[in-house]
């Protein structure tokens, strides 16, 4: 219902996104390390935040414990696919499968611990979820065989087929060599294009007509025949899916695992990517993921040029903390006056006059502590 | 059909335009090679140019723990002013970069491929789990990193130097050294109160391998990093008999169990690795300090009368008049000290390449710090660079809180103990 | 016979131990509960809160003596909540709840990095009247400090049900908790409701941090802030909108991570480390069997 039906995109929207696909394209043409790692941590996080964005903003299941999902997609990629050494175990799947296996196999956590969901609303559900962020960083740190514990495991590169994702082999395209991180860019590009897609499709579809009215009224979603706790659990293995996706993408990136990437912050993170992309907004996950995972990185090397750097900590302000307070100042403003988020603002930019519906005051009655 | 149709045009399209727009890329291949240095002159690589070398730094500097990372930079900094003013090394000037990870991992991975890019190596590198994360890169493109922690994980990296002796062989040497005097036994038992991560399990290594070795009994109780809490933890090693606590934890944890020990008469001794902040001797934790707790370290206490010690004071002072002398600003300088050792070495070799610099640290079996740290020896990979540690107390006269008790203590198991076996 | 005694004295112990770290658990829930029953927010920005009262009570009491420092510190952190309330949240477009929680999130990122910054590489001592001194009785011994922890939350939650019971602030807080349409609508001011609502929770959560900083914790360090994260199941498990859930859930947490963090020795392998996970296991237990904590508000559907 916040997702327009399909209909043509008006001619500004459609020539600014083929604009902003051109650039992406011929991005890694040009730019340097920084800003491949910037952009591919961004997309990333945009796999991962649009499947929290369909969790909480199209069904409405509060959940502070995406982070799970990236982790256990990450580390079960790693552990299909890798081989066994003497700190850890691996299965040495091809790494097709093993990603593949890594997403169906967080798809039924997700299933798993969808009944959670059944049970609690609200905050309730998201402090609830929030064990699950601890018993993850518990079974993370402890079971160093599968995981190398805190020191993390290895990382296979990727192969699809011919194509080669890891750094043995670069490509030359337009004379320009590419190495691992302008390869993975096409990859993470693909893939947030296709995530972004399917989930549009999903939301705009009959399933996502439930999950609206399941946000919405619980009671009045099970009297027009909707099986709430089916949908609970399947908002709940999408959202598993895409933070699976995100997790392998964003463990391709280092090639090593470490269990502090899927830590309480990192849930924080995305749950405030999806509040400040516009809540229930597909579109608005891929500005917010780069608002938070990008943006204080930006901030910080611009603030490197600043020459603050000639006290000691305490008297100072230095650069790092101008970047954090700037970054938290555009953050409260951010949420405090864009309303319906960087979406309404990707929304002015691309013309849609109409502006897209949302619920008013949010989210009535999942977040309040009536029913 | 015409939907699809339409998808595969559009991304026809885009492919077509963007591969003709970076047509003229910069990136494009033109033939370039590194060192390409006439014969006789040093051979140059990444972060070295013919006036300046520059060596980064890639620790907190705004997060929970950024005043130790400031701290630590600002002592850094004053040791490469004193090098620049002696005239640098190579006849270049050290610059100093500084990067804010902010005290989180995905942070140090996304800055890494910038900090590769940009130095030839980096003298102080915070978050052992941050280390580990970009071992990939480290390794592939053989950076030399001095990691501000001394976890023996990291002995695993090649070119990770930590300028030190690792945890587990520190708490080997404390627990020998508490045996020699008498405060533990063979028979005796010890309690180790960790964290479950990097520095706890580090610690518990080395007193599992203490405890088989000496005959001593290791009782084990974990703490959450976020807990201040310890209380429960140190009554369950008070109910087990233990007579030494070792701490695998950072400061906060460890004055917490001094102040049960000494509050419930608790006749036990603390063993820890000096994380210990010198205020916390103005606290009503004082006493339980002064009387309950043996530490260990790597460097020897800033206000001891070595000379080294004297001279860093006294530049600190002339250029930050305001902030106290702390432990991890005499950390930031004696780890700039030993990377410029490796410069220098580097310099000697007439090489000033990444793999200069691996070799010129594989040739460095002694870092001259004036007596400010334990000796070094970087020569075997994959082995700590010391087995020796100093041991210290606490003490209230001090400005920066410890007293030497011993310099140079090293156990004679700490000199066969492997690391990770 | 004599082991089983000693049994005994250790369990009452960690049990003991767990009432006095409960109670400090039992604080800081206190402050959220009273911000959330008012405005339905969950407080993200609790432990900046907490940081800046324990910050400005130990600069303070250090030249002025303890307890003006404690004002001192109490009416930070108040104002601090208010400010929260009357400069930001009132003035947010996004009105949601959610919305509202992470902007207390950015609150707290500002908060915690200006305090670290300035507390930089130190410990501030307390200068608390009670210092290090303890309770010793049948061979247990419990820091006065946590004692006077306990008395304090107690007071204050006794203090707090007959506010609501005999009060207008009182009587607007249960009318808004119960429905925030209504409420306004029969004329309850809102406005104030919300924000003195947030300067309590404020106040609270400086009095907590005030606690936490105390023996045996050394002082005010930056890592204050951990501790209020590790109240949060706390706040929930007793039922977000609860005053005596907060007190009740509080003790439940402190104690069963004191009992657990005393026993994991004998659960070995994959149970240590237990006691940093109990709370939450405790939490899903507690959720799964009353999904609204053991004293929230039951969530009643007509259709």
């Amino acid at each position: 219902m916040s997702e327009p039906r399909r209909r043509r995109l008006p001619g500004r929207g459609q020539a600014l996104t083929v604009g902003l696909l051109v650039v992406a394209v011929a991005t890694p043409f040009y730019v340097g390390p920084f800003w491949l790692q910037v952009g591919l941590t961004a997309m990333a996080y945009a796999v991962a935040a649009i499947g929290l964005a369909i969790q909480v903003g199209v069904a409405g299941q509060l959940s502070l414990a995406h982070a799970v999902f990236m982790g256990s997609g990450a580390y079960l990629y790693s552990f299909l696919g890798g081989a066994s050494t003497g700190q850890v175990t691996g299965l040495g799947w091809p790494p097709w499968l093993a990603a593949l296996g890594a997403i169906v196999l967080t798809a039924l956590l997700g299933a798993l611990c969808s009944p959670i969901s059944a049970r609690l609303r609200g905050l309730y559900l998201g402090v609830a979820s929030l064990g699950l962020v601890f018993i993850a960083s518990h079974v993370m740190q402890r079971f160093g065989a599968l995981t190398g514990g805190p020191g993390g495991r290895e990382v296979p590169p990727l192969r699809l087929g011919p194509l080669d994702f890891s750094d043995d082999t670069t490509w030359v395209i337009a004379n320009v060599p590419f190495h691992q991180a302008e390869k993975l860019w096409m990859l993470g590009l693909a893939v947030l294009a296709g995530a972004y897609l399917v989930a549009r499709r999903m939301v705009a579809g009959r399933g996502g007509l439930a999950l609206h009215m399941m946000r919405d009224s619980e009671i009045g979603a099970a009297a027009m025949g909707i099986t709430v706790w089916r949908y609970k659990a399947s908002a709940f293995v999408i959202a598993a899916v895409y933070g699976a996706t995100g997790g392998v993408l964003l463990a391709l990136l280092t090639g090593w695992v470490v269990p502090e990437s899927f830590g309480f912050d990192a849930s924080v993170n995305l749950l405030i990517m999806v509040v400040i992309g516009g809540l229930g907004s597909i579109r608005g996950a891929i500005p917010g993921a780069v608002f938070v995972s990008a943006l204080p990185l930006l901030i910080a090397r611009q603030a490197q040029s600043i020459p603050l750097i000639s006290g000691t900590g305490d008297s100072i302000l230095g650069p790092g903390t101008l970047s954090t307070f700037l970054y938290a100042g555009l953050f409260i403003v951010t949420i405090m006056f864009a309303s319906g988020g960087l979406d309404r603002l990707v929304a002015l930019a691309v013309g849609t006059r109409r502006p897209q519906r949302r619920i008013a005051g949010g989210l009535p009655g999942k977040y309040a502590q009536e029913g | 059909m015409t939907l699809r149709f339409r998808a595969a045009r559009t991304v026809v399209a885009i492919a077509v335009v963007a591969t003709a727009v970076s047509a003229c890329s910069s990136k494009a291949n033109s033939g370039t090679d590194a060192g390409n240095a006439p014969a006789g002159a040093v051979k140059t690589g990444v972060g070295v140019t013919a006036d300046t070398i520059k060596v980064g730094v890639l620790t907190d500097l705004s997060g929970p723990i950024a005043p130790l990372g400031k701290n630590g930079l600002a002592g850094s900094q004053l040791f490469f002013e004193q090098q620049n003013a002696k005239g640098g090394v190579c006849g270049r000037k050290i610059e100093l970069v500084a990067y804010d990870n902010k005290y989180n991992v995905q942070n140090s991975v996304s800055l890494f491929p910038t900090v590769n890019a940009e130095v030839i190596g980096l003298t102080n590198f915070s978050g052992a789990a941050d280390v580990l994360a970009v071992q990939q890169s480290i390794k592939k493109d053989k950076m030399v990193v001095l990691p501000s922690s001394y976890d023996s994980s990291l002995l695993s990296i090649p070119t990770a130097a930590i300028p030190g002796s690792p945890y587990d062989i520190e708490t080997i040497n404390g627990i020998s050294y508490l045996i020699e005097q008498k405060k533990l036994a063979a028979g005796d038992t010890l309690a180790v109160i960790h964290y479950p991560t990097g520095i706890g399990l580090n610690v518990l290594s080395g007193a599992r391998a203490a405890g088989k070795h000496f005959g001593v009994k290791v009782v084990e109780q974990e703490v959450a990093p976020s807990a201040t809490e310890v209380t429960a933890q140190v009554n369950a090693a008070r109910a087990a008999g233990a007579k030494v606590i070792v701490m695998g934890t950072a400061g906060t944890q460890t004055v917490a169990a001094a102040s049960v020990v000494q509050a419930t008469g608790y006749d036990a001794t603390i063993l820890a690795t000096n994380l210990i902040s010198a205020a916390a001797l103005a606290t009503p934790a004082k006493d339980a300090l002064l009387n309950k707790v043996v530490l260990t370290s790597n460097t020897v206490p800033l206000s001891s009368d070595n000379p080294a010690a004297k001279a860093f004071g006294d530049a600190w002072k002339a250029k930050f008049p305001d902030t106290l002398v702390t432990a991890s600003a005499g950390a930031g300088y004696v780890f700039a000290q030993v990377f410029n050792a490796i410069l220098e070495k580097a310099c000697d070799n007439k090489d000033l390449t990444r793999d200069g610099l691996i070799t010129a640290l594989r040739s460095l079996t002694s870092v001259d710090s004036g007596g400010l740290q334990v000796d070094l020896d970087f020569s075997k990979a994959g082995q700590p660079a010391s087995r020796t540690t100093n041991i210290l107390k606490p003490d209230a006269d001090a400005f920066d809180g410890v007293k030497l008790v011993q310099a140079g203590y090293s156990a004679d198991f700490a000199k066969q103990y492997q690391p990770g076996s | 016979m004599k082991w089983k005694k000693h049994l005994v004295t250790r369990f009452l112990e960690a049990v003991l131990n767990g009432v006095s770290l409960g109670s400090l658990y039992s604080l800081i829930a206190l402050g959220f509960v009273i911000i959330f029953r008012a405005t339905g927010v969950m407080n993200f920005a609790h432990s900046s809160f907490l940081l800046a009262g324990a910050y400005v009570t130990a600069t303070v009491s250090a030249k002025s003596g303890f307890l003006v420092g404690l004002l001192a510190g109490v009416v930070t952190a108040a104002a601090l909540g208010a400010f929260t309330q009357l400069v930001i949240l009132r003035f947010s477009k996004d009105k949601s709840h959610l919305g509202l929680s992470v902007l207390s999130l950015g609150v707290n990122i500002l908060a915690v990095t200006e305090i670290t910054r300035r507390i930089g590489d130190n410990t501030l001592p307390l200068h608390d009247p009670w210092a290090a001194s303890v309770w010793q009785f049948a061979g247990i011994t419990v820091p006065v400090s946590r004692i006077a922890a306990l008395a304090v939350a107690a007071a204050l939650l006794t203090g707090f049900l007959l506010l609501f019971r005999f009060t207008r602030w009182g009587l607007a807080l249960r009318v808004s908790a119960a429905d925030r349409e209504v409420a306004a609508l029969v004329g309850v001011p809102m406005g104030r409701v919300s924000w003195t609502s947030w300067a309590i929770g404020g106040a609270m959560a400086a009095l907590a941090g005030m606690f936490l900083a105390g023996f045996p914790a050394p002082g005010v360090e930056p890592s204050l802030t951990n501790s209020a994260m590790r109240a949060f199941p706390a706040a929930v498990l007793g039922g977000l909108d609860s005053i005596p859930g907060a007190l009740v859930g509080g003790l439940a947490i402190g104690i069963a991570e004191s009992v657990t963090a005393t026993y994991e020795g004998h659960l070995g392998g994959f149970g240590s480390g237990a006691s940093g996970l109990v709370a939450y296991v405790v939490l899903f237990a507690v959720l799964l069997l009353r999904p609204d904590g053991l004293f929230g508000t039951k969530v009643v559907s007509r259709v």
